[in-house]
């Protein structure tokens, strides 16, 4: 049996992309930064992986289907990366200030950042599929409605 | 009774929405990093050391008082947590590495200076030469008078090493396990005179 993907899917699957990318990008960014940045969660693994979760239930709100959020929760996190990155360079790109520690991207993200990998993309699954539910209980109330016997008049 | 939802892009209009603001927030707090992060890197390539200045004087007991005076100047909208202040002043004797060391002063941790944000201060260290050192000195002189070069105790070439450390702001992290950020916060500004060889 295969899978058709249409273009709602397609939609769905890029907008999730965009939509999950910032949370992941900040989580990352505040990881790396943890004293400038804001709110500060302290490199707190808990609330990441809280945070993760909730960032994944759009994924699968989104996404019609369930193969489509699992992918999405990596393509997402790979935008948020890249966000984070830009944001690392948004003192060169924005002021045209030389970044005070070079390398640091390089060194820290490789060295902090595989546990944060892990907790995106395990909190991302479990959030797709609570977001599938909640979009499957949309649904049903949604049929429930449209399918009630009006009163007679 | 009307339909509970409406839908955008295939998902309750409510949901997309919550989604949007998620989105929107994080951003928001990341860009809000992101500025900050951008005037803490400009702040430390802004701040730095200005008009720094000798000072000799030989009072009138015969004393001599070798001193230095600099300006801190921090534009900043960040206070600087002083650290350290460590001066201290040499005469090199340009024949070889013979070196005699006058004056020096050191400020340690913790004693709350502070440079105010968005203002200069004004840094002075001195040392009252007296004894073997003011004797050395007095050698330097009559040595560098039998070669041919005359120096008065005012105009001696004194060297100086000046060294100012501190922090910026209150971004307070783990100075051991999280060493990595020490040096976007960290102030380290050095004025050198005459020092080398």
């Amino acid at each position: 049996m295969s899978v058709r993907i249409e273009r709602e899917d397609i939609v769905g699957f890029v907008l999730a992309t965009l939509l999950c990318a910032p949370p992941v990008a900040f989580l990352a960014f505040e990881f790396m930064l943890p004293s400038i940045s804001f709110p500060p969660i302290g490199k707190n693994l808990l609330a990441v992986m809280l945070l993760s979760i909730l960032t994944g239930v759009p994924a699968g709100l989104l996404n019609r289907k369930t193969s489509l959020g699992i992918v999405s929760v990596f393509t997402y996190t790979i935008a948020g990366y890249m966000l984070a990155f830009l944001f690392y360079m948004f003192p060169s790109v924005a002021y045209g200030a030389t970044i005070s520690i070079p390398g640091l991207y390089y060194v820290a993200f490789l060295r902090f950042t595989i546990i944060l990998v892990f907790l995106f993309v395990f909190g991302g699954l479990i959030g797709v599929v609570s977001g599938q539910y909640l979009r499957d209980s949309f649904d049903r109330e949604e049929t429930k409605v449209l399918w009630a016997e009006k009163p007679k008049e | 009774m009307e339909m509970s939802g409406k839908t955008w892009f295939g998902v309750n209009r409510v949901a997309f929405l919550l989604t949007v603001v998620l989105s929107i927030l994080f951003l928001s707090f990341s860009v809000a990093s992101a500025v900050t992060y951008s005037k803490v890197t400009l702040a430390q390539q802004e701040i730095a050391l200005e008009d720094p200045q000798q000072i000799v004087d030989v009072k009138q007991n015969g004393t001599l008082f070798v001193g230095f005076s600099v300006k801190v100047a921090n534009p900043s909208e960040f206070d600087i947590r002083i650290s350290s202040i460590n001066w201290y002043s040499l005469i090199r004797n340009g024949t070889d590495a013979d070196v005699i060391y006058l004056a020096s002063n050191y400020t340690a941790e913790n004693v709350g200076l502070r440079v105010e944000a968005r203002s200069d201060a004004d840094i002075t260290l001195g040392w009252y030469v007296t004894g073997t050192d003011r004797a050395e000195v007095n050698g330097f002189i009559n040595y560098s008078a039998s070669i041919g070069q005359d120096y008065t105790l005012l105009t001696v070439p004194y060297s100086h090493s000046f060294e100012f450390n501190g922090w910026l702001g209150d971004f307070k992290h783990d100075y051991y396990r999280e060493n990595y950020l020490n040096g976007m916060v960290r102030i380290d500004l050095t004025y050198t005179y005459g020092m080398e060889e």
